[in-house]
């Protein structure tokens, strides 16, 4: 065998390079301003935002090619890409959604078309490359096959960056301000201390593949999204169209609803082979999997010289489990509160403090929280309830619901269904709590209707 | 082996990492790795898995604590 010259340490893998840290990948120490872990939407935002403001950036992703596998069905809303300062490119932007349409076990259909559900449904492997470049344009680092592997800790016990590795060799990057986007499966949170454990309760088990050929969809410019029982337990299986018989077809039930024969695929495939009129001349390009955090958020996403975004802070809509915008949304105000608090020289968790407030009392937080009350009501409901909510429900109500404006919705039910009253006071009231002054008056309105509606039923029984 | 991992089924979407309690469980490329140690044999990753690449084996895999953080003092 012949023999090869040098040795495998003359390699350049652990060698610091002439280039700012970041430009190649090295496994070589390092000091940033801010360090994002994880590179998915959120984290690439941050990447950009945080640079925009002249820090010294670097990202670190483990995997070796942004976007892919994707854990997700794709769907982004027109406002949201507005709202984060992301111009809809042909490149990515595949499938063109106006609208939606939910069917309930019978198959009566309810179609939500407005403002709110025009959109797209994206291609992220290349959607994430454009979110790298405007990133990289804005004087941030990226490191892809990177993998965290521990936390720095300095004497104060602040977060100070983190231990990780590179093809083998492990070094440490050291930040003032460490942004953990690393997803549900997020250790940055866990190691730090922070309360991000998923429960089974508010967890969904997601199961998806991407198919071509799919054929006689009602309409190609809705997203479909299938309710039942016998469909997807306490979630739904939908249908995003990704371009002209191409389609995101997949799954997500209550993680607790899991068991062996009927898991995410075992229902997926189910339904696909109960709707031959759809799929039989259909077939798969891609397979993908993913725990979906449908919780809200974790109490408290941030910590001394931290900020979770993203999935890793469990920031996913708890009635559709859509997180692409949100956890974009949720990094541009990281960036600002960051940003600031890096200005003033103090990262402490108080200082960080203003992100939470500004996410859950004016941001998409706001919402969130009553859509989680919302999805325990939901999962109370049986086939039959869907059933007759779909022949009530039109779709203008339903888009009152998912913004949470629930007075119309509560009104309707009680004239059409009261028996589901101690329900919604059990599963949705406790919104009250949370909502500020000016939306009391809806509040108190539902709660008088509750209340007639109770007395009558117990006077009735 | 507490639990096990069955690396032909397993699509590495890492969602059990995020329902582990004890953080037992980690994803480094497509490798998905459950260490017996601090396993406490809750089975909620196994309950999750979206398509069935996990499984429960016999016997204990030690103490129900939580594995020592790699925190690095600087």
């Amino acid at each position: 065998m012949p023999q090869t010259a040098g040795s495998p340490a003359d390699t350049v893998t652990d060698k610091p390079s002439r280039l700012p840290p970041g430009t190649i990948p090295r496994a070589v120490d390092m000091q940033v301003d801010v360090l994002v872990v994880g590179l998915g939407p959120g984290g690439l935002i941050a990447c950009r935002d945080f640079a925009k403001q002249g820090f010294t950036v670097l990202g670190i992703d483990r995997k070796q090619e942004l976007g892919a596998p994707k854990r997700c069905a794709e769907g982004v809303s027109d406002e949201g890409l507005h709202f984060c300062g992301v111009k809809p490119d042909p490149a990515w932007a595949y499938g063109r959604i106006e609208g939606a349409a939910l069917y309930a076990p019978s198959g009566a259909r309810v179609v939500l078309e407005d403002e709110s559900t025009k959109g797209w449904v994206v291609e992220r492997k290349i959607f994430e490359k454009h979110l790298a470049r405007d990133a990289i344009l804005a004087g941030a680092k990226l490191m892809v096959k990177t993998q965290a592997t521990g936390l720095l800790q300095d004497a104060a016990h602040y977060v100070a960056g983190v231990e990780a590795e590179f093809m083998g060799k492990r070094f440490q990057i050291r930040a003032k301000l460490t942004i953990g986007a690393d997803g549900v499966d997020s250790f940055i949170g866990k190691w730090a201390g922070l309360r991000t454990l998923n429960r089974v309760r508010d967890y969904h088990s997601g199961f998806q593949y991407e198919m071509v050929g799919v054929k006689n969809i009602d309409e190609w410019k809705w997203l479909h999204l299938y309710f039942g029982q016998n469909v997807a337990p306490k979630g739904y299986a939908w249908i995003f169209p990704k371009g002209d018989n191409v389609a995101n077809v997949g799954i997500g039930i209550l993680a607790k609803e899991s068991s062996w024969g009927n898991r995410a695929q075992d229902y997926l495939d189910r339904w696909i082979e109960s709707r031959p009129d759809l799929f039989e001349d259909a077939s798969c390009t891609e397979i993908n999997g993913s725990g979906i955090p449908v919780s809200s958020r974790v109490p408290a996403p941030i910590g001394d010289g931290l900020m979770l975004v993203g999935d890793a802070a469990q920031l996913v809509n708890p009635i559709h489990g859509g997180g692409i915008i949100i956890a974009m949304r949720a990094a541009m105000i990281a960036a600002r509160v960051g940003g600031a608090a890096l200005r003033a020289g103090d990262v402490s968790k108080s200082a960080l403090e203003p992100y939470v407030d500004e996410y859950w009392q004016k941001d998409e937080g706001a919402v969130t929280e009553k859509l989680l009350r919302l999805r325990y009501f939901s999962e109370h409901l049986t086939d039959k309830d869907f059933d007759r909510l779909a022949n009530i429900l039109d779709g203008n109500v339903v888009l009152e619901l998912t913004n949470a404006k629930f007075p119309t919705f509560v009104k309707l039910m009680l004239r059409h269904f009261p028996t589901v009253a101690p329900l919604v006071r059990k599963y949705m009231l406790a919104v009250k709590d949370m909502e500020e002054a000016k939306a009391k008056a809806d509040w108190d309105e539902v709660d008088e209707m509750l209340a007639a509606a109770e007395a009558r039923i117990s006077k009735e029984a | 082996v507490k639990v096990e991992v069955d690396h032909g089924r397993c699509i590495y979407c890492a969602g059990c990492v995020g329902v582990c309690p004890v953080d037992t469980i980690t994803l480094r490329g497509d490798v998905l790795t459950i260490e017996d140690g601090p396993c406490i044999s809750c089975g909620l990753c196994v309950q999750f898995c979206p398509v069935g690449a996990l499984t429960e084996g016999d016997g204990y895999g030690g103490p129900a604590t939580r594995k020592n953080l790699p925190i690095i003092k600087v």
